[in-house]
C-alpha cells in the first residue's frame, strides 16, 4: 500500500509532483496490478521527460508521436502502449509517473 | 472538417484566458481537429524565452510552444509589424504582413479569442 500521507486526488493522481519517486512508482503499479518491467520505466522516464519540458501531460495522440519520436517508430504505436498500460496508457502511466491525469483524456 | 484558428490577445498570466486558449488547441488537436494559433497585443509576452512565473501565476505557458509539434499544430501566426527581439523570441512563429492577417480571420469557418 502506498503512504497514507501522500496527497491523491479522488482518481488517485499525485497532487504534489515532488512526491514521486521510484519506489513509489513501483507501489502505485502494483495497486494496478501492473509489474513494471525496463519497457515500462522507458515509458515512465519518457512521459516525466516530457513532463518537464512542455508542462502538460501528454494524450494518446501526442504520447505515441513522442515515443515515435524518441523511441522509434515500432515503440511508436498505440497497440504497443496498450499490451504495456491496459486500458487507457496516458492516464495509466502519468498515474504511475507522478504526474497529473491528461487534460484531453475522456 | 472544421480548421480552427484560436486567436490569444491576453496577457499569459494575468488571468486564465491564455491558459484556455492554449487548452482549447490541445483539445482540439488531440481529436484530430486541425487547429492554428495566432498572437497579438498582451498575448505576444507568451513569446518570451526564458520565463519563470511564479507558483502563483501558474505554468509556464511558454514551454508548451515547443510541444506544439506533438499535435500537429504547425502554425502559429503573429503581425510581421510587431517589434519583437529575435534572440529572445521563440521562433517557431510565422509573420504575416498587414494585408495576410487582416485576410486571415476570414479563412476560418470558426475563430476563437481568448
Amino acid at each position: 500500500m502506498t503512504d497514507k500521507n501522500l496527497a491523491l486526488d479522488e482518481e488517485g493522481y499525485l497532487l504534489n509532483l515532488q512526491d514521486w519517486t521510484p519506489e513509489l512508482a513501483n507501489q502505485l503499479a502494483q495497486e494496478l496490478e501492473l509489474e513494471l518491467t525496463d519497457a515500462h520505466w522507458e515509458i515512465i522516464t519518457l512521459l516525466r521527460e516530457f513532463y518537464q519540458e512542455f508542462e502538460v501531460s501528454p494524450a494518446m495522440r501526442p504520447l505515441v508521436k513522442a515515443v515515435s519520436k524518441k523511441l522509434g517508430a515500432e515503440k511508436g504505436r498505440s497497440i504497443y502502449l496498450m499490451t504495456l498500460f491496459p486500458g487507457s496508457p496516458p492516464k495509466l502511466a502519468a498515474k504511475i509517473a507522478g504526474l497529473p491525469k491528461p487534460a484531453n483524456c475522456l | 472538417m472544421k480548421h480552427t484558428l484560436i486567436h490569444l490577445n491576453s496577457s499569459p498570466y494575468s488571468s486564465l484566458a491564455c491558459k484556455e486558449g492554449l487548452d482549447l488547441a490541445l483539445v482540439l488537436a488531440t481529436f484530430e481537429q486541425p487547429v492554428d494559433l495566432c498572437l497579438s497585443g498582451a498575448a505576444l509576452a507568451l513569446l518570451t524565452l526564458k520565463q519563470n512565473p511564479t507558483t502563483e501565476q501558474g505554468k509556464n505557458l511558454h514551454k508548451l510552444l515547443d510541444g506544439l509539434e506533438f499535435y500537429d499544430i504547425e502554425n502559429v501566426f503573429i503581425q510581421a509589424n510587431q517589434r519583437l527581439d529575435p534572440n529572445t523570441t521563440w521562433q517557431g512563429i510565422q509573420p504575416l504582413n498587414d494585408a495576410e492577417w487582416h485576410a486571415m480571420f476570414s479563412h476560418y469557418p470558426q475563430v476563437f479569442r481568448f
